[in-house]
Parts: C-alpha cells; sequence; structure tokens
C-alpha cells in the first residue's frame, strides 16, 4: 500500500511538472464569431485601374478576409514590397513581411464551374459530372510570390467579370502559419457567383 | 548549406510543369533583408517540378526536364539578380530605385527570357520540336540557321499573348515586384 501511494505521488508530481515547464501554446482562434475563419466578400463591379490585357474592364472585388488570430499565406502573382506592406513577426519567431489592410494584391485563385445541366429522354435534367471542374482561367503563372495577411486583416482583389458567371466560382488556397512546410496540406476559400448581390450583375460598370 | 533556393518535386498549383515563387528572407519585426554568408542576397525563392508531366514510356525523359528546368531555372537568376540588388532595407529610396529599374521584369519581359532559354536548350539537346500552350513552336530542328531567332520570337510571342500568359510588348503585364 505505501508503495503504491508512493508510486501515485511520484507519477502525479512528473505529470505537474511536466505540465509546468511545457512551453505555452498558441490557440487559432476565430476573432469575429459570426464569420468564418476565413472568407471572401463581394465589394463591388467596378472598371480595372490598369490596363494589361489579362485585366478586364469589368470587373468584381472582392475582399479576402483572414478572420483568426493567426497570420495566413496565399500566393500572389508578384511580390509586394514598400509601402504595401509592414513587418510581422509570426509565432515561430521568423519575420515576414505582410500585406497592409485592405491593400490591393493580385491574388492567384483559380476558376471552377459546374457543368451544364445535361437533358435526359425522359425530360428530367442532371449534371454530369456533379462536380465543380476547374477552367483554363484565373491567375495561374508559372513566376509568383508569397504573400501574408495578418491576423483580423484583410485584402482586396479583382476578378474579372466574365469568370465569374452562373454556376462558377473563384478557388484560393492558403496557409495557416504554422504549417512550415507546404507541400503536403492546402486548405480553399471560395466564392461563389451566386454571392454576387443580383442587382450588381445589370448595373453599369462604374468608370 | 542554404542559399535561399529550394527545389522540390510535386503538382504545381497552376497545372504546369514547373513553377517559381520569388521572395525575401526578412529579419523579424524589420524591413530588412535577412541575409547569411550562405545567402548573401537574402532570397527566398521556391522551384517546383512536376515529374509527372515529363515523363515518356513510364520513365522521365531527361530532355524534356531539362528544358523545364532551365526554364524555371530562368526565374531563379532573374529574382536573384533583382533581390541581391536590392539594399538591405527594402523600405528604402534606394530600394524603390531598383524596383523602379530594369531588374525589375515585366511579366512579358521574365517570360520571353525563359522561354528563350527553354528553345535553346532544346536546340542545343537536338530535340526535335518544342511546343507550349499546344501548338506554339518554339524550336524546330528543320528550321534554317538564319530564321531560328524569328522563328523562336514568333512562337514565343504567340504562346506569351495567349492564356494564360495574355501578355504582349505593348501589354506587358506586372513586375517581379511591386
Amino acid at each position: 500500500m505505501r508503495i503504491l501511494i508512493l508510486t501515485v505521488g511520484v507519477l502525479t508530481f512528473l505529470l505537474l511538472s511536466a505540465e509546468l515547464t511545457m512551453p505555452p501554446q498558441t490557440s487559432c482562434l476565430i476573432v469575429d464569431n459570426q464569420s468564418p475563419a476565413v472568407y471572401i466578400s463581394f465589394e463591388k463591379r467596378s472598371a480595372a485601374k490598369d490596363t494589361d490585357v489579362n485585366r478586364q474592364k469589368d470587373v468584381y472585388w472582392l475582399r479576402l478576409h483572414n478572420n483568426t488570430s493567426h497570420a495566413i499565406q496565399i500566393e500572389t502573382e508578384t511580390l509586394y514590397l514598400g509601402n504595401r506592406v509592414l513587418p510581422l513577426t509570426l509565432q515561430d519567431g521568423s519575420g515576414v513581411l505582410a500585406l497592409r489592410e485592405g491593400t490591393e494584391a493580385a491574388v492567384c485563385y483559380m476558376v471552377e464551374s459546374l457543368p451544364r445541366l445535361k437533358n435526359n429522354r425522359d425530360g428530367t435534367t442532371s449534371i454530369e459530372p456533379a462536380l465543380y471542374q476547374k477552367l483554363p482561367m484565373g491567375i495561374l503563372m508559372d513566376i509568383k510570390a508569397v504573400a501574408w495577411i495578418p491576423s483580423a486583416s484583410s485584402i482586396i482583389f479583382s476578378v474579372p467579370a466574365p469568370f465569374l458567371t452562373e454556376r462558377r466560382r473563384i478557388v484560393i488556397p492558403f496557409h495557416f502559419e504554422w504549417e512550415k512546410s507546404t507541400r503536403n496540406i492546402e486548405h480553399l476559400v471560395y466564392f461563389y457567383a451566386h454571392e454576387i448581390p443580383s442587382e450588381q450583375s445589370s448595373v453599369p460598370v462604374e468608370k | 548549406m542554404d542559399n535561399g533556393v529550394t527545389v522540390a518535386f510535386g503538382a504545381t498549383r497552376s497545372g504546369s510543369a514547373g513553377g517559381v515563387s520569388v521572395g525575401v528572407a526578412v529579419a523579424a519585426g524589420t524591413t530588412n533583408k535577412a541575409v547569411t554568408v550562405d545567402n548573401p542576397t537574402g532570397q527566398n525563392i521556391a522551384v517546383t517540378l512536376d515529374l509527372s508531366q515529363h515523363m515518356t514510356n513510364g520513365s522521365v525523359d531527361t530532355t524534356e526536364l531539362a528544358v523545364s528546368a532551365a526554364h524555371e531555372g530562368t526565374h531563379v537568376s532573374q529574382g536573384t539578380a533583382l533581390i541581391g540588388a536590392l539594399p538591405m532595407d527594402l523600405t528604402s529610396a534606394g530600394a524603390a530605385s531598383v524596383l523602379a529599374g530594369p531588374l525589375n521584369l515585366t511579366k512579358y519581359n521574365s517570360e520571353f527570357q525563359a522561354f528563350t532559354t527553354s528553345a535553346l536548350v532544346a536546340q542545343g539537346l537536338s530535340k526535335a520540336s518544342l511546343k507550349v500552350g499546344g501548338n506554339y513552336e518554339l524550336w524546330n530542328i528543320g528550321w534554317n540557321a538564319a530564321d531560328r531567332q524569328t522563328l523562336r520570337s514568333v512562337g514565343i510571342n504567340n504562346a506569351l499573348a495567349n492564356a494564360p500568359y495574355q501578355v504582349t510588348p505593348s501589354a506587358p503585364g506586372s513586375k517581379l515586384i511591386q
């Protein structure tokens, strides 16, 4: 009995010691409980600012929100420096330059579409296949950059309006800051064409 | 040795045979480059090559792989030159001056150089033909020597004018760093 009490006592002491000496863990929290962790919202429809041929005149401006307590990483068409970025120290102590709140960035995204309804011989309709399919459009370059969005921050980006027609969605891959190796894990955030306010699809484009 | 360039094998998000991500290593809490003896430029560049897109009859086509490696390697050299030219303080007037200069290539110039390298490697390895984007021929072993540069440039320009690049000399796209 004495040995049992001694053993339990030693184990309890070891467990308490281990707990006290463990480094503090930082949990990832949602900042605004009413919204998803990472999401895209509609801003407006207007003309694009530059004249590149890959920038359609008529674009939707969308906002990518990081509603978590940690930074997230996305890919952009170009690397941003200067007044668009600010220094940010990640939880592992490493430094990065993160996009400032509201910065306009060329975010890498893909466009996907649901196939059209198929008219069956019996008069019914069906979708075959019923999965979204990747379309050959979006910002998909072979040279790109990594950008960081700080906690509780957002950036804006544009998508040509013809890309987001009925039955389509855009997809933006992202990583959380603690995922040091991004090879085997990926998170995706979607924005669907049906999330565009209906009145925006018919209004004249703001110049 | 960590020279700031990482090469990995696997699928690229764009679905292309290879890709390069250009970045700068930054000292924590500052806007300064983080440089080391092994990485004096402060570059943070990641290369991905998709071997599954370089297969012929079940094995890696080393000529195709060499063409892709040369293409992506050109992008690495562009990034190294630009980041290496940036002063330590990435927000200084000196940095702005470098970013306004010729090392900060537009998408058109960056890809034109990379595809030129691809075509020259294909030529050097006696590849019969090199096509990108389906139908745009950058090299053909049957081309007369006097026509090669012209035909190569036509092929590259046609490839770049179409998806996914959609850039031309008059609309050259964004720069490597903005």
